[in-house]
């Protein structure tokens, strides 16, 4: 690999020994995918669980170079109490992450606590090189903005931080990027009237066929919105490990079907139709109970648009007693959301609200007190993953928004999507 | 008989093979206190101090701090052969130190046994099967 004189002295200890310890791994990483040379990475996205040990040799002398921001806990940090996790995990955890801290502030990393870090300010320009955590978050910014970032997650991102490099391989070379295989809705899914929960039973089952290819989404035939977009696209990375989606006509890198495929021909085209989403739904519900103990929405966390609707439903309407509705969202959110008093009405109705945390995927389902036995959510991603990571003890109901949030209104869910019939 | 494979990451290791025939992930798939595997081959066995052996790697790029995690407590497998290392597989090499060797002449999933006798010398990225 051909490295600058610059990079050369990172790696031989000029800028200290955190920042030599990162660029060996860098350049480890590179020789596996037979890269020629490392590029500059401009915005980063980093996990947490760093062993201890680890994190603080390679915080050693070092900074991040790149705008760099952290993602969510399992648990709300502040308020664990009313979630109901057990105080003995609590403790453990958090003398974990005291200890962590000091060489994240070192490290001078953005604490934004949410896995949608560009809702706060991390934005990648087009064609620029990323690295970020978290499956959606890779998808998402590969796709919608555009930027190239690689699939290897985990530690990676926070070695790119530290160096500001990247291995030129994989998603950042050009070449890698072009689609290959295509996905047409059938017209008599009727897309413009599909809502979150329907494009996500769409996007979980073009991540089963897909697996790790590069997707191509053709005649969508409507507009999405941000969260539309969050909704179709983070179940693909969850039944399978897709990276990059074009949608044509909406994503960066697909202004035509042609620009989205680039040089490739005879890639495979797949329909999908109601047989389909129906087969997704279905595997999706785990109960076909209708008392559900817990809503959880906020899986990816919940936006401004998103909590101006759950105010305007809750306005009035008070959550049953034994019943819970949780709302997952960055602090950043919640303060926004509080100024424009969004958050009293939801509050009065006796929702719980939650920050910096993953709601869902991470909830530690076997360290709470009281453990629901059936949650309901409008996240592919957050039914998926309650499933897995409670070892099915933990039963789903899964469908749109207003279906979850009127189950703890009425205590008793009723499913009016199109679907189960 | 020795076999030529690709360093991934270096060192010179030999011990039992331990052979998992599904595409692994250290996150979800393996205790990191005990090494105890969950699914697939070997669930229910540790691979602590293992040549362990799978196809790909698979699932949650949390796996390096895992792999970490489970040279910490003592745990951890000798060394990695698989067919192909992706760049989680490779940080599980860089970050724990744990050699690895991949992209074997002939597959390495038929030719290696559970419970052969291997030496692996990843700096060559030459693996050598001395006995049952």
């Amino acid at each position: 690999m051909k490295l600058t004189n610059e990079e050369k002295k990172m790696l031989d200890g000029g800028y200290g020994s955190g920042t030599a310890m990162a660029m060996e791994m860098v350049v480890k990483w590179g020789e596996v995918y037979g890269a020629e040379k490392l590029v500059d990475v401009t915005h980063t996205h980093t996990s947490t669980g760093e062993p201890v040990e680890w994190l603080k040799k390679i915080s050693e002398g070092a900074k991040a170079r790149t705008y760099s921001t952290i993602h969510p806990f399992p648990f709300d940090l502040k308020r664990w109490e009313k979630m109901g996790v057990k105080k003995e995990y609590v403790e453990k955890q958090m003398a974990y992450y005291n200890q962590c801290f000091p060489y994240y502030k070192k490290l001078g990393l953005i604490n934004v606590y949410t896995c949608c870090p560009y809702m706060v300010g991390n934005i990648p320009f087009y064609k620029s090189y990323t690295n970020f955590f978290g499956s959606e978050a890779v998808l998402l910014v590969n796709s919608l903005f555009g930027s190239r970032n690689p699939r290897v997650g985990g530690p990676a991102p926070l070695l790119s931080a530290i160096t500001g490099k990247a291995p030129y391989c994989d998603l950042l070379v050009e070449e890698n990027r072009y689609g290959e295989v295509i996905f047409e809705p059938d017209p008599s899914l009727k897309p413009e009237t599909l809502n979150n929960a329907d494009l996500g039973a769409f996007g979980y089952y073009v991540g089963y066929v897909a697996q790790e290819r590069v997707v191509v989404i053709n005649n969508l035939a409507r507009t999405l919105d941000f969260e539309s977009f969050k909704y179709f696209t983070a179940p693909m990375a969850t039944s399978g490990s897709v990276a990059l989606c074009h949608i044509v006509g909406i994503t960066q890198d697909a202004p035509t079907l042609q620009a989205a495929l680039g040089k490739r021909t005879n890639v495979e085209k797949v329909v999908v139709g109601k047989k389909e989403i129906k087969e997704m739904w279905k595997k999706l519900n785990t109960t076909d109970s209708d008392d559900v103990d817990l809503v959880a929405l906020g899986c990816p966390n919940l936006s401004i648009p998103e909590l101006k609707e759950l105010a305007e439903q809750l306005e009035g309407k008070k959550v049953k007693e034994g019943k819970k509705l949780w709302l997952g969202m960055g602090d950043d959110m919640l303060n926004m959301a509080t100024r424009m008093g969004l958050i009293e009405p939801i509050e009065k109705a006796g929702a719980t609200i939650l920050t910096g945390i993953c709601n869902g995927p991470l909830t530690p389902w076997d360290k709470l007190e009281d453990k629901p036995k059936v949650v309901a959510t409008d996240s592919v991603k957050g039914a998926h993953y309650i499933n897995a990571g409670s070892g099915m003890a933990v039963k789903v109901r899964f469908g749109s928004t207003k279906d979850c949030v009127d189950s703890v209104i009425t205590g008793k869910y009723v499913d009016t999507g199109r679907w189960l019939s | 008989m020795k076999i030529k494979g690709k360093t991934v990451f270096g060192g010179k290791v030999e011990g039992e093979a331990m052979v998992q025939q599904e595409n692994f992930s250290f996150f979800g798939d393996v205790n990191r206190e005990t090494g105890i595997i969950n699914v697939g081959t070997n669930a229910g066995k540790s691979f602590k101090d293992k040549i362990f052996i799978f196809p790909k790697g698979k699932g949650s790029t949390l796996a390096p701090y895992v792999a970490i995690n489970c040279v910490e407590n003592g745990v951890a497998p000798k060394a990695i052969l698989c067919q192909k290392a992706d760049g989680v597989i490779a940080l599980v090499g860089v970050m724990a130190k744990i050699p690895i060797v991949d992209e074997f002449e002939q597959d390495i999933m038929k030719t290696v046994k559970t419970g052969d006798y291997i030496k692996v010398d990843a700096d060559q990225g030459v693996i050598e099967i001395v006995g049952k």
